[in-house]
C-alpha cells in the first residue's frame, strides 16, 4: 500500500512540476504586468488627461 | 567652456580615489577579482577621500590641502591605471557583454553627464541647496568644517558632502552635480560584483547594472546632490566582504566599509547593526562555525568601523552637545543641544514620522510593501519606482538561490534592513542598497522562469525587463529634459536661472559688491547657497535659533554692528509657494521684513521681490 501511495505521490509531484507550476509561475508575471498597465499606465493622471481630452473632443 | 574645470575635478577626484584605494585593497581577499578589486579600489578611495578630508578640515579645509590629497591620491591613481591597462592588454577579455544592457547603461550615464553640468538651482525645498552644497560651500569659506547653525543638516555625517566640498574646490558649483556619474558608476559596480559573487555570468551581471540605472527611485538618490546611491554602494561592498570574511584583515575591510556607511548618513548606524547582525546569524549556522574568529573578527570590524566614523560623532558631541544632531526621540530627554529648542526637535521629529509613513506602518501595509514599491511609489517620495522586475522576477530568483550561503544571507539582509527602512522612515531613496539586491534576484529569476516555464517565461520575462527599462527611461528622461535644454540653449539657462534661483538679482548685487562683509539674512526661507559671503541668519527653517537673545526684529536690528554686519537681504515674496514640507508657517516667532525706509540702513538695490541695505556707520 505505501509503495502505491509512494508512486501515486511521486506522480502527483511531477504533475505539478511539469504542468501546474509552470503555469503558475507565467500567471504572476502576467499578473504583475497586467496590474502595471491597470495602476501605472492606464490609472496615471497622465491617461486620464489623455482619455478626458479624447472624450471631451468626441462630445463636442 | 564652463563645464570643463567641473569634468576635470570628477575625473581627478576618481583617479585620486583609485590611488589612495590602494590601501583599502591590501585587505582584500585574495580571492576577489580583477573587477572586484577595481570596484572596492574606487569606491574604498572615495570613502578615504572624504574620511581623511572631513578629519584634517576640522581645522584646516582650504583649496591648499584639498589639492594636495587629491594629487598624491592622482599621482597613484594613474600608476594604478597605468599598470590595469597593461594587463587588459596582456589578458584578453572573455566574458561576453550584453551590448544591449551597456548601450542602456551608457545612456542613462551620459544623460547623467550632461545634466550634471548646470548649475545648481532651486529653493530650500530641494535638499541639495539645503544642506547638500551649502555646507561645502560655506565650509570652504570659513576654512573649516563646522555645522552652519541655521541648517542642521549641515551636522549630518558628512564623507560625501566632504567629496562635494573638495569638487567645489577643485571645478567649481557645477562640479559636485557631475559626480552623481562617479556615484551611479560606483553603485552598478558593486551591484555587478556582488550579483556575479551570487553565480550570475557577467552578461547576467550586465543585466542588473541596466535594471538598477532604470530605476527612478535609485536615479534620484544619486542625481542633484543626492548622496543615497553612494550610501548604498557602501552598504553593498561592506556585504561582499563580510559575508565571505574569514581573516582578521577581511574583517578590517568590512570595517571599513562600515564605518564609511556610517560616515555617510546617520542610517549607516542600523544598516551596520543589521550587517553585523546577519554575519553573525549566519556565521553561527555555518557548519565551518569558529566563534574565536568571528569575535576576534567582528572586534577588529568594530574597532575599525569606529575610527572611521567616530569623529563625525564625536564631534557632533563636542559642538552641538550630541553625537547625532538633532537627537533622535531617544536621546533627545538625554542630550541637551545648541541652537534647537525641545519643541523645535519634537517638530522635527514631527516632520520626520510625517514624511516618513508611506502607506501606513501596519502589518498588512508590510505585506502589501512589494506592491505598494512597486505600483505606488510616490507614497515613499520616490516617483517613477523601482520598475517590475523585482516583484515579477526576484521571488523566483530567492528560490533558485535558495541552497548557496551567500544567497540566503544577502536575502537576510535585505529583508532586515527593509524592516528597519519600514519601521523607521519610509523613504523611497533610503532603501536602494534592497532595490539593488532585488534586480540582482531578479536577474536571477529570469534564468530561473527561463527553465521553469520554458513556454512562455522567457518571452515573459523580456517582456518584465523591458517594460520596467522603457518605463524608467521614460521617467528618468522626464525628470532631466530641463537640465539637457539648458546645457543645450543659453537663452533657456538664462530664463531658468531667472525662474528657479529666488532672489538672484539681490544676491548678484551682494556677490558682486566689492565692500559687503557680513550679510543679514532675516527670512528663513532663503537659500543662502547663493550667498558667496559671509552670512548670519538668526532663524533657520527648522527653527535653529542662531542668536540666543534675538528674539524679534528689534533686538536683531538693534545688534547689527555687534554683529559686524554690513548688509541686510529683505525679502518680500509669496511664501507659500516656495514653503518646503518641513516647514511650518504657524511657527512663525519674528517678523521677517523689514519696515518701510528703516533707520539705520540704506536702500543700495530693489528687485522685484527683494531688497538689500547697507548698514550705516554708527
Amino acid at each position: 500500500m505505501d509503495f502505491k501511495s509512494d508512486i501515486s505521490d511521486e506522480r502527483q509531484q511531477s504533475t505539478f512540476r511539469t504542468r501546474i507550476y509552470p503555469r503558475l509561475v507565467e500567471l504572476w508575471i502576467l499578473l504583475v504586468i497586467f496590474a502595471f498597465f491597470a495602476v501605472r499606465v492606464f490609472g496615471s493622471s497622465t491617461w486620464r488627461h489623455i482619455l478626458s481630452k479624447l472624450l471631451h473632443r468626441h462630445g463636442g | 567652456m564652463r563645464a570643463v574645470p567641473a569634468i576635470l575635478a570628477n575625473l581627478i577626484l576618481a583617479v585620486a580615489a583609485l590611488g589612495l584605494g590602494g590601501v583599502v585593497e591590501r585587505f582584500l581577499p585574495q580571492s576577489f577579482s580583477r573587477l572586484e578589486r577595481f570596484t572596492m579600489r574606487l569606491l574604498g578611495g572615495l570613502g578615504l577621500i572624504g574620511t581623511i578630508l572631513f578629519d584634517v578640515g576640522q581645522e584646516w579645509f582650504n583649496q591648499r590641502i584639498i589639492i594636495t590629497l587629491v594629487l598624491i591620491g592622482a599621482v597613484f591613481g594613474a600608476r594604478f591605471l597605468i599598470l590595469a591597462a597593461r594587463g587588459l592588454r596582456a589578458n584578453t577579455l572573455n566574458a561576453r557583454i550584453s551590448l544591449l544592457a551597456g548601450l542602456i547603461i551608457a545612456c542613462v550615464l551620459i544623460v547623467t553627464a550632461v545634466g550634471g553640468l548646470v548649475e545648481p538651482s532651486g529653493n530650500l525645498g530641494q535638499d541639495s541647496i539645503a544642506y547638500h552644497y551649502l555646507g561645502p560651500k560655506v565650509w570652504l569659506r570659513d576654512g573649516a568644517i563646522r555645522p552652519v547653525p541655521d541648517q542642521l543638516q549641515t551636522a549630518f555625517p558628512a564623507i560625501v558632502e566632504t567629496s562635494y566640498g573638495a569638487l567645489m574646490a577643485l571645478g567649481g558649483q557645477r562640479a559636485p552635480n557631475f559626480f552623481a556619474v562617479i556615484g551611479l558608476s560606483a553603485l552598478l559596480l558593486v551591484a555587478a560584483c556582488l550579483a556575479m559573487r551570487l553565480k550570475t555570468t557577467f552578461w547576467e551581471a550586465c543585466w542588473v547594472a541596466a535594471l538598477i540605472v532604470a530605476m527612478p527611485a535609485v536615479y534620484g538618490g544619486a542625481a542633484s546632490g543626492f548622496i543615497d546611491a553612494m550610501f548604498a554602494a557602501f552598504v553593498l561592498a561592506a556585504a561582499r566582504i563580510g559575508f565571505d570574511a574569514k581573516r582578521l584583515r577581511d574583517y578590517a575591510a568590512f570595517g571599513m566599509f562600515c564605518g564609511f556607511a556610517m560616515g555617510t548618513k546617520y542610517t549607516g548606524l542600523i544598516a551596520c547593526a543589521a550587517l553585523l547582525g546577519c554575519l553573525v546569524l549566519t556565521s553561527a549556522l555555518s557548519p565551518n562555525f569558529n566563534w574565536k574568529t568571528l569575535v576576534k573578527g567582528l572586534g577588529v570590524a568594530g574597532g575599525v568601523a569606529a575610527v572611521v566614523a567616530a569623529p563625525c560623532y564625536v564631534r557632533n558631541w563636542i559642538l552641538l552637545g550630541s553625537p547625532i544632531y538633532p537627537p533622535p526621540p531617544g536621546l533627545s530627554r538625554v542630550f541637551e543641544v545648541k541652537f534647537l529648542s525641545p519643541d523645535a526637535i519634537e517638530k522635527f521629529h514631527e516632520y520626520i514620522l510625517r514624511r516618513g509613513t508611506g502607506m501606513g506602518r501596519g502589518p498588512l501595509s508590510l505585506l502589501l510593501l512589494p506592491f505598494h514599491l512597486t505600483y505606488h511609489t510616490s507614497n515613499f517620495s520616490g516617483a517613477g519606482g523601482i520598475g517590475l522586475a523585482p516583484l515579477a522576477l526576484a521571488p523566483f530568483g530567492i528560490v533558485a538561490a535558495r541552497r548557496d550561503a551567500f544567497a540566503r544571507s544577502v536575502t537576510l539582509l535585505a529583508a532586515v534592513l527593509t524592516l528597519a527602512w519600514f519601521a523607521t522612515e519610509q523613504e523611497s531613496r533610503f532603501l536602494i542598497h534592497v532595490y539593488a539586491i532585488a534586480a540582482i534576484f531578479a536577474v536571477l529569476g529570469w534564468r530561473y522562469v527561463v527553465r521553469a516555464a520554458p513556454k512562455f517565461g522567457p518571452a515573459l520575462s523580456i517582456s518584465v525587463v523591458g517594460l520596467s527599462i522603457l518605463y524608467g527611461l521614460f521617467m528618468i528622461g522626464r525628470m532631466r529634459t530641463d537640465d539637457l535644454h539648458t546645457m543645450l540653449s543659453s537663452s533657456f539657462a538664462e530664463q531658468r536661472r531667472r525662474e528657479a534661483v529666488p532672489f538672484y538679482g539681490g544676491f548678484d548685487y551682494l556677490n558682486s559688491a566689492p565692500s559687503a562683509g557680513r550679510v543679514l539674512v532675516l527670512d528663513p526661507l532663503v537659500p543662502t547657497y547663493y550667498l558667496d559671503r559671509d552670512y548670519v541668519k538668526p532663524v533657520g527653517s527648522f527653527d535653529e535659533q542662531t542668536i540666543p537673545n534675538a528674539t524679534d526684529l528689534g533686538s536683531v536690528l538693534s545688534d547689527l554692528h555687534a554683529l559686524q554686519i554690513s548688509y541686510v537681504l529683505d525679502v518680500h515674496w509669496d511664501r507659500n509657494s516656495v514653503i518646503p514640507d518641513h516647514y511650518d508657517p504657524r511657527r512663525v516667532r519674528m517678523d521677517y521684513q523689514l519696515p518701510e525706509n528703516p533707520t539705520g540702513l540704506t536702500l543700495v538695490f530693489e528687485g522685484p521681490d527683494d531688497r538689500v541695505y547697507r548698514v550705516d556707520q554708527p
